[in-house]
């Protein structure tokens, strides 16, 4: 395969409002229509959830991450859209996640980090600390173990 | 790849109706009114920055855009509404009913502000949308146009924001309720008058010496256009180089520019030295003529004599990022040395520096001046309002200052900081490395003969202890 890979990575605001159960329903949704079509224009990547932010990272070829964007963009269940990074990367990190997840005891800092964006979106720290978040997301994901069971 | 683009109904581009179509639409609903006591809606649509992208990434990158921005556009509205593309980057949209037309507007503003991912490159657009009811024998044009006044209220409300017309707006902006035809008639009127401008020789060029900051000693001229407008006076080319871009007429104004330039440049003196050098802005839409460009640069080198290797063209940051790779090479490969202007305002990258073979890194001057101590507000004599803030903001461009040094240095460029106004500026460009210098601190714009005066008192001054003060 020798189709260059990319790699996308935003946060979001949450509008999804509910009780929790109503809040994991979403969650479950949002993940079963995102593996269905990541599987089939081979994008893979990993989605956190916390605390009424979502992070996501899409990587794949150019064409798939960019019609997935748009897909993603078209969701009204979030807003206040920052994207850290688009790439080309040497290789995938969650190659072997349609969608990995995230969603419970999420470190601090990592939560911190995602707060941090809420006060200052235009700032260039943004952008600098963008790499890190990918390295911590990733982190998690594989150190969790558990990526693919459902919320 | 899009599904839009197999509908050629009208625009092929984007598969949406025109501003024809759009019009008779709208007439045919007012004949037909479904509820007189919710009457039909115009929303007017209007995409910021736009021009931006197409200037700074390609029209192809442009044109995804569109027809993400139409599809969003589509899809918020759903199937009541009919949706069309007026012009360029502007959309209409017709509702039966005024009642939800709020609401409909707050989600394309929504949708249109996120961002897209195209080609590569992620592109942040935002929106201002007006709104207009019709009223009792409205005419479609007039619906039509009383939702622009809206949206013109809207943008100079500072944008990303919808504005429903209310009738005062008509009264304070009667000239552009005959909207499209006033707007024709004033660019036709303004490109005239930049066409007459061409003619008379109401445009000339200014020289702003460039010092080199470790050596003391002149490096070279930019040349700076002005127009000397017979009723309205000096006129900056901020205020109308984007008209002339927008009208087409940059092209023009572009060559007269350069050729006026590097015929002043063969007469300044010689003394054995380094060559002086002569810098000179070239836009967008001159790049995007491509191998003629080249072969343009190529003729006004051999017309005047001036030697390749003294002349710097200065490239604005955004448009450096486009389809611009094989201008910029032939023109390296006439031996012209290639200038980053603006930059840290655009969205360029590392690698597309090292890529292109840049020459210099000219800094925006926004940084430079965020070095200067605030001005104390003398009237009362307290320190200026947002002490604090602009602590921060000097703090955080010395720090992009040195970023920049840095990146010059690894990538073997040399940077060059524009505006300087006062000595602390120079004190820190100088402590972070930045090696060239211009601005008001050093010497004002000068003109033709004043650059000859000049460089001979400069020589003078100079002769022996290397460099000025």
């Amino acid at each position: 395969m020798s189709e260059q890979i990319y790699s996308l990575a935003y946060v979001s605001r949450s509008r999804i409002s509910g009780t929790s159960e109503d809040v994991d329903a979403a969650i479950t949704s949002i993940l079963e229509s995102a593996r269905r079509n990541n599987l089939a224009c081979a994008v893979t990547g990993a989605l956190l959830y916390t605390e009424g932010w979502f992070a996501q990272i899409l990587e794949g070829p150019l064409e798939g991450i960019e019609l997935t964007f748009e897909l993603i963009m078209a969701d009204r269940r979030h807003a206040n859209i920052t994207v850290l990074q688009f790439h080309p990367v040497q290789e995938r990190a969650f190659s072997v996640w349609s969608m990995a997840y995230s969603g419970s005891d999420v470190e601090t800092r990592t939560r911190h980090k995602l707060l941090g964006i809420e006060s200052s979106p235009d700032e260039l720290p943004v952008l600098a600390m963008g790499k890190s978040f990918v390295s911590a997301l990733q982190d998690i994901i594989t150190r969790q173990g558990t990526a693919d069971s459902h919320p | 790849m899009d599904i839009e683009s197999s509908h050629i109904s009208s625009d092929a581009l984007t598969g949406l109706p025109g501003r024809t179509a759009f019009l008779a639409q709208v007439a045919a609903l007012l004949l037909q009114i479904p509820d007189p006591g919710d009457p039909p809606a115009v929303l007017s649509v209007d995409l910021h920055r736009f021009k931006a992208v197409n200037d700074g990434l390609g029209n192809e990158v442009g044109d995804v855009v569109l027809q993400r921005v139409a599809k969003r556009i589509r899809d918020a509205c759903g199937p009541q509404a009919f949706t069309a593309r007026i012009s360029g980057d502007e959309f209409g949209v017709l509702l039966p009913r005024t009642s939800g037309a709020k609401e409909l507007a707050d989600r394309m503003l929504d949708v249109l502000a996120r961002p897209c991912a195209v080609r590569g490159h992620i592109v942040n657009l935002t929106a201002s949308i007006g709104i207009a009811s019709s009223t009792e024998g409205m005419s479609a044009a007039e619906l039509v146009g009383v939702a622009n006044i809206a949206l013109h209220h809207a943008e100079k409300a500072g944008g990303n924001q919808y504005v429903v017309f209310e009738l005062p707006m008509q009264e304070s902006s009667n000239l552009r309720f005959l909207l499209e035809r006033d707007l024709r008639a004033a660019i036709a009127l303004q490109q005239k008058e930049l066409q007459i401008a061409l003619e008379l020789d109401q445009f000339s060029l200014v020289y702003q010496p460039q010092f080199n900051l470790e050596s003391r000693r002149i490096n070279g001229f930019e040349a700076l256009i002005r127009w000397v407008h017979p009723q309205r006076g000096v006129i900056s080319p901020g205020d109308f180089i984007p008209l002339a871009e927008e009208i087409g007429l940059i092209g023009q104004i572009g060559t007269w520019v350069l050729r006026t330039a590097c015929c002043a440049a063969t007469k300044w003196p010689d003394d054995g030295g380094p060559q002086l050098l002569l810098s000179v802005n070239v836009s967008a839409q001159q790049l995007n003529e491509g191998p003629a460009f080249v072969k343009l640069v190529a003729q006004v080198l051999s017309e005047s004599g001036l030697a390749p290797e003294r002349l710097v063209l200065e490239i604005t940051e955004s448009i450096a990022v486009g389809d611009v790779a094989e201008v910029l090479l032939g023109i390296r490969n006439l031996g012209v040395q290639l200038s980053v202007d603006d930059f840290g305002m655009g969205f360029s990258s590392l690698s597309h520096l090292s890529r292109f073979g840049f020459d210099r890194l000219k800094i925006d001057q926004s940084f430079v001046h965020a070095l200067a101590p605030a001005e104390p507000d003398s009237s009362t004599g307290r320190p200026a309002e947002g002490t604090a803030l602009k602590v921060s903001r000097r703090a955080q461009a010395a720090w992009i200052l040195r970023a920049i040094t840095g990146l010059g240095i690894g990538l073997g460029l040399s940077t060059i900081a524009e505006g300087v106004e006062n000595q602390t500026q120079e004190n820190v460009l100088r402590l972070a490395g930045i090696t060239e210098a211009q601005g008001f601190f050093y010497c004002r714009p000068l003109s033709e003969d004043e650059v000859l005066q000049f460089m001979a008192m400069y020589r003078f001054v100079s002769s022996d202890d290397g460099g000025w003060q």
